[in-house]
């Protein structure tokens, strides 16, 4: 069985709110764990999803950025943290995931041109059917604004069924087509224009009786009115006498030999006289085998040279068998029993291949050899039929007293006579020269002769006649036609209705599964279930011509069944209702990837419907890894509550640092880049109070001590000379004094609070205007980390303590021991001495 | 009941599109009033996985080049 992929860390870079690095742990050694994170609005939490989306973005961009900007899009542009460039950072997102014992994963890094679609991010896509990203604006859309053609699109992808839908796409469109084709009359019409022009616009429609009228009146009978034809066909007897005395006419007048003559010419060459088409003929037909001939001679020459051991064949061929199974441990060459060492080719392998290119030569030259026997035929054949025709057309000539004009086609033939296999063809150009206008005179004087017989001869009642003839058949027909395309036209519906109900027979069982999982987690997110309408996913009826529809519905009440949610829920159920079709999609269709990522999904809901939710994610996907990010602080409480703190990781965000990014509650700028900046000597002092905020914070939640609550502006971030006032209050109410730095005049806790240290020049010197040095910078430091490291347990060394409610002074957190000082006996070896 | 169909499904259990068209055809060939020739255009042509991009031109232009022969056979 295949493992589930789980996240293992997210890295940002200079994506979005983060600048600078930030990995966010999503994984106790092999567990997987599920993170939410709290955030104000413009803190940088959807920069968490955005990450995601990009990552797994085949456009390698988010949805609501598009690749340009361009409209209401801000491009790729907008992926990038603002000073990204400026500071010199490549914007990267890294997912590192497990497998099983496996682990793998990818940076994708954020560029204009976008870049490929991560290797780990195939292969986690290829094992998830369902976007797995969930956005609470983007929600309500399957709802509430797909189309029912656009939404079975989306489920029918989620099961994998694209071919099907193609099918019935397919079958749909030819059904309009063949349906089309069987009611088209365009192939009639033309054939009725065609009768028009026949029978000079005398009759617009096909009626055999008048059709038959015409023709016996207006065309036999002005050549004879006992000749008529009881029936249009060619077996009718008076359609056999037209025929006879066309025939006879033309004997009369002399055309039947003239036409013999032009056909004994075309026979031997015929050059269209306009210049359009291709000349044909047995001249030509002579000449082509010729080239043939010699190309093929070539060819053979060529393979000959090349197959010249061809003698060999059959050693080569049974030697090569030999070498070609590997079983046989043979060490000399089975044609020359040399050792293979010894030959020219010097291993087996070398013989072998050798011993391929001849046999493949042989091959070649085989086949030159047929292809030219098959040409030798070809020239033959074509060199006896040119001279059978030369012999009609002259004896054709003389016949009709053209002897005197035919010198070079004679001395063409007598050529012809003595040309033997090999020599280049006879000159024909004397020949054809005398053959054009011979061909030009015939045809003149036959149209002459037509003529003169004007409109009423029976050549030109037989060809009106057969004209009648083949339209008649041509309507009927189509006639026919038409009736076995309508035939089929209603098979095709019959096969199509038949394939289109075991199509959705097949989607409908599927469909089955994920309705029955959207109630459930609808009735979940309503509450007691009595509130829940039932939620009904429905194909559309069998005698619907479109069947590519999907009918969300439900029933409202007795009196509204299968109604549209939109028309009857509230904002806040359409949201619950999208909510849990998702996860319902995601449960069913995303085995082998148990992941979700929410964006803020709880905007519309009340205070119990987001406890629900909170209840229904810990009952239904204790299983799956959850990343959750929302500005909603009860939902936050409410998680915390409901889902197990040991699958779960609960984090705040409290800050967005333009120089950094978002800031956890639990954020800590470490100890070691201070120090890095301060020996390179660089400033730290930004970082050195960033330090000193965060462990003040730490401190005053871990004692519970009191703060003022600050204005609605500032509501999130206490200052730190508010922190040090405040446990300093704290510290002297519980009678608990806080340690002296030595070398310090002042309490370090009053210089907290006078907010002494943002300008180390005043901190040091009576010039409040004077930067502070890197050496004060150091100094400082050194005094706040003594200072701080003064905030541990006697006991057991723990820096974490709380306050429980009933208790004045605080407690260890791990040991519970009261807190107290350690006595001062470690000096922090301050360089500078200050009186 | 419902949890076992959903662990079916999520198992992978779902029978493939190429499975579900060769039931298809399958049962239509079986059917009585199957009109075995159109059934045959349909398969080449339509009731296929991967159908060419004219799949259904040259369905129409089988199905034509079909009416048009048993219109002949009559004559």
């Amino acid at each position: 069985m295949t493992q589930r992929i789980t996240f293992e860390t997210l890295q940002l870079t200079g994506f979005r709110a983060y600048l600078r690095e930030q990995t966010i742990s999503l994984s106790r050694g092999s567990k997987p764990l599920s993170l939410a994170v709290y955030a104000p609005n413009a803190k940088g939490k959807s920069s968490l999803v955005d990450a995601f989306e990009f990552y797994f973005s085949p456009d390698a961009t988010l949805a609501r950025l598009g690749i340009r900007a361009a409209d209401r899009n801000a491009g790729r542009v907008a992926l990038e943290h603002v000073d990204a460039q400026a500071k010199g950072i490549s914007p990267t997102v890294r997912l590192s995931f497990r497998q099983g014992i496996e682990r793998f994963g990818d940076s994708r890094t954020v560029t204009q041109a976008g870049t490929a679609l991560p290797e780990a991010a195939s292969r986690v896509m290829a094992n998830c059917m369902i976007p797995f990203v969930i956005r609470g604006h983007q929600l309500r859309g399957f709802v509430e604004e797909q189309t029912p053609e656009k939404r079975y699109e989306e489920i029918i992808a989620w099961f994998g069924l694209q071919p099907l839908l193609t099918i019935q796409r397919n079958l749909r469109a030819l059904r309009r087509f063949v349906k089309q084709k069987a009611e088209s009359v365009s192939d009639r019409q033309e054939r009725i224009r065609d009768l028009g022009r026949i029978t000079s616009r005398t009759i617009n429609d096909w009626d055999e009786i008048s059709v038959s009228k015409w023709l016996n009146e207006e065309v036999l009978g002005k050549l004879d009115n006992t000749l008529t034809l009881a029936e249009l066909s060619k077996r009718d007897r008076g359609y056999q006498e037209l025929d006879k005395r066309k025939k006879a006419e033309e004997e009369d007048l002399g055309i039947a030999t003239l036409q013999r003559l032009l056909t004994n010419i075309e026979a031997v060459y015929y050059g269209p006289p306009d210049g359009k088409g291709a000349p044909s003929g047995a001249i030509l037909g002579f000449e082509r085998a010729v080239t043939g001939f010699s190309d093929a001679v070539a060819e053979e020459a060529a393979e000959r040279a090349k197959a010249s051991q061809a003698m060999f064949s059959s050693v080569w061929t049974a030697a090569n068998a030999i070498l070609e199974n590997e079983k046989i441990p043979i060490e000399a060459c089975p044609v020359c029993d040399t050792q293979f060492s010894a030959t020219p080719h010097g291993s087996r392998d070398a013989v072998q291949r050798t011993l391929r290119v001849k046999l493949s030569d042989l091959a070649s030259y085989r086949k030159a050899e047929t292809a030219l026997g098959t040409q030798a035929q070809t020239l033959s054949l074509a060199h006896r039929v040119l001279m059978e025709r030369l012999a009609t057309l002259n004896s054709a000539l003389e016949d009709a007293g053209y002897a005197h004009r035919t010198t070079s086609i004679k001395s063409y033939e007598d050529e012809l006579i003595t040309w033997k296999l090999g020599q280049p063809p006879p000159n024909s150009t004397a020949a054809v020269a005398e053959m054009k206008p011979l061909h030009a005179e015939v045809a003149t004087e036959k149209k002459l002769i037509a003529d003169r017989q004007g409109e009423h001869t029976y050549a030109n009642a037989l060809k009106t006649t057969d004209s009648v003839i083949e339209l008649r058949a041509d309507l009927r027909r189509i006639e026919r036609t038409k009736e076995e395309l309508s035939k089929l036209n209603i098979q095709l519906s019959q096969q199509s209705e038949a394939i289109n109900k075991a199509i959705a027979e097949h989607i409908q069982k599927l469909i089955g599964e994920l309705k029955g999982n959207i109630n459930e987690l609808y009735e979940e997110i309503q509450g007691d279930g009595t509130n829940a309408p039932p939620v009904r996913l429905e194909l559309p009826g069998e005698e619907d011509t479109n069947q590519q529809r999907m009918q969300l519905l439900i029933d409202f009440a007795d009196s509204r069944k299968g109604v549209v949610p939109t028309g009857y829920l509230s904002d806040s159920q359409i949201h619950a209702l999208a909510l849990s079709l998702r996860l319902a999609a995601i449960r069913i269709f995303n085995p082998k990837v148990p992941i979700i990522v929410l964006d803020d999904v709880v905007t519309s809901y009340d205070a119990d419907h987001r406890k629900n939710i909170a209840a229904m994610l810990a009952k239904h996907f204790g299983e799956y890894q959850i990343v959750l990010a929302t500005h909603d602080e009860r939902f936050f409480a409410l998680l915390q509550d409901h889902l197990p703190q040991t699958a779960w990781i609960f984090r705040r965000i409290t800050d967005l640092k333009p120089d950094f990014g978002p800031t956890f509650h639990d954020h800590r700028t470490p100890d070691e880049a201070i120090q890095a900046k301060l020996d390179s000597g660089t400033s730290a002092a930004n970082e050195i109070r960033q330090a000193e905020e965060e462990w003040l914070l730490d401190i005053c939640r871990g004692f519970k001590t009191k703060v003022i609550i600050r204005s609605v502006e500032r509501p999130y971030k206490y200052e730190r000379s508010e922190l040090a006032l405040s446990l300093a209050t704290f510290l002297k109410g519980a009678n608990i004094s806080p340690p002296h730095v030595p070398g310090i005049a002042n309490p370090f806790l009053v210089s907290l609070q006078n907010g002494e240290l943002e300008n180390f020049g005043s901190h040091f010197s009576d010039n409040p205007a004077e930067a502070g040095s890197s050496g004060d910078e150091k100094t400082r430091w050194k005094e706040f980390t003594y200072f701080r490291d003064q905030f541990v347990c006697s006991q057991c060394g723990s820096k974490r303590f709380m306050r429980p409610e009933a208790l004045t002074a605080p407690v260890c957190k791990k040991c519970q021991a009261g807190f107290r000082f350690p006595p001062p006996t470690v000096s922090p070896k301050t360089d500078v001495i200050r009186k | 009941m419902l949890m076992e169909s959903i662990r079916e499904v999520a198992a992978g259990d779902r029978p493939a599109p190429a499975d579900v068209v060769a039931a298809i055809i399958s049962s239509r060939l079986e059917a009585k009033e199957t009109d075995v020739a159109l059934l045959g255009v349909l398969s080449k042509r339509i009731l296929t996985v991967s159908p060419t991009t004219t799949a259904v031109m040259e369905a129409l232009a089988d199905i034509e080049r079909l009416a048009s022969e048993r219109a002949e056979n009559q004559e």
